[in-house]
């Protein structure tokens, strides 16, 4: 049994009627059974071997110098350049966990000392910068209302920016 | 010098001339390598439409091929193994030229028009017709889907088996089988007033 790219390669010789008996046997068994090249004709058999004698390049441009005659230290020169691709690969992920750090932990807006105008920034004092304290409701209210509703919206009042637009609207309404 | 060493391993099969390579006989990839760069050379250039990346690419992939040769197993014959480098390299440069087109640069050297170094052989009459046809040619499969593409021109150009093929582009051969098919097809219509 012959495979298709045998087949591709008789058929010239099967059309011309110099392939022995047997062979012809098993050229005809596999263009009876296999659904691809049974349709393989003399057209394209004619543009296979247009292809190959056309599309073929047999003259190859020369490789540059460097490459002929100094592979090794053209090796030598990028194995050299690979712990630094990893050193920077690994200062790329730690600017990156910062950068993202940053960003989730940064200090809420109009907290004392956000804005680097406070007492605790590192450029005012020589001091270690003390974690400005939360704000929380009044103790009344806290109490009155702990674990309801109304004091967490309480708290979210008290939180509420400076620069929230909405934020002198809730107070008046308060 | 490189062309003698390459004269004195010229009978020995691919399979030895590799396991001398992987045993420290660097003399021998001369020899592969004029053994493989008109064939890898054409697939390169069929495939990326244009000399300057396709030489480029050819002495990638033999740096490649340089860098891993430990990487080589016998379970697979050198010549695949070295169309899966360029192929994968190739995919991996049209990405980026796909990305380019949206980006622009500046110029490319993709719009470089190809000069075949095959025409030098050849006298002026068959020049003109085979040149012309050439580009024609090189148009008409860069019209092509990658896919289609890679396929026809190991098939039909570099003359792989539809198995060889298969394990080049790690694809089964039935695919490779429909994707020459439907290549030639194509190819042929396109080239119908040339061919």
């Amino acid at each position: 049994m012959i495979d298709c790219t045998r087949f591709e390669k008789m058929f010239p010789e099967a059309v011309t009627g110099k392939l022995s008996a047997m062979e012809m046997a098993e050229f005809a068994e596999h263009r009876r059974d296999c659904p691809e090249c049974a349709s393989f004709n003399e057209a394209d058999a004619y543009y296979r071997t247009r292809m190959q004698t056309i599309g073929f390049v047999p003259n190859v441009p020369p490789l540059p110098i460097a490459f002929q005659r100094d592979r090794k230290s053209q090796l030598s020169k990028r194995q050299a350049l690979l712990p630094l691709r990893g050193l920077s690969l690994a200062a790329g992920m730690v600017l990156g966990v910062v950068l993202v750090g940053s960003f989730l932990f940064r200090t809420p807006v109009g907290v004392p000392g956000a804005n680097g105008l406070g007492g605790n920034s590192i450029a005012s004092s020589n001091q270690i910068p003390v974690k400005p304290k939360p704000q929380f409701a009044d103790k009344s209210t806290q109490d009155n209302n702990a674990g309801t509703k109304d004091s967490i919206k309480l708290n979210t009042n008290r939180r509420i920016p400076d620069q929230f637009p909405g934020r002198m609207q809730q107070v008046s309404d308060k | 010098m490189h062309e003698q060493l390459a004269v004195k391993y010229d009978a020995v099969p691919d399979r030895l001339l590799m396991q001398r390579f992987q045993a420290g006989e660097d003399e021998v990839f001369d020899t592969l390598l004029q053994r493989y760069q008109a064939p890898l050379y054409t697939f390169i250039l069929r495939m990326l439409g244009d000399q300057v990346g396709a030489k480029d690419m050819l002495q990638e992939t033999f740096l490649r091929v340089w860098e891993r040769r430990d990487q080589y197993r016998e379970i697979a014959q050198f010549s695949t193994w070295l169309y899966t480098i360029a192929a994968n390299l190739v995919r991996s440069e049209l990405r980026k030229r796909k990305l380019r087109r949206w980006i622009p640069l500046g110029h490319q050297s993709d719009d470089m028009p190809e000069i075949d170094p095959a025409d030098d052989a050849i006298g002026p009459e068959e020049l003109a017709n085979s040149s012309g046809l050439r580009v024609k040619i090189n148009e008409a499969l860069q019209k092509l889907p990658r896919e289609f593409r890679e396929a026809v021109i190991l098939r039909d150009i570099n003359d792989l088996s539809y198995e060889e093929i298969a394990t080049s582009l790690n694809v089964p051969v039935g695919t490779v089988k429909s994707r020459v098919n439907r290549g030639r097809q194509r190819l042929q219509e396109l080239l119908r007033s040339y061919i």
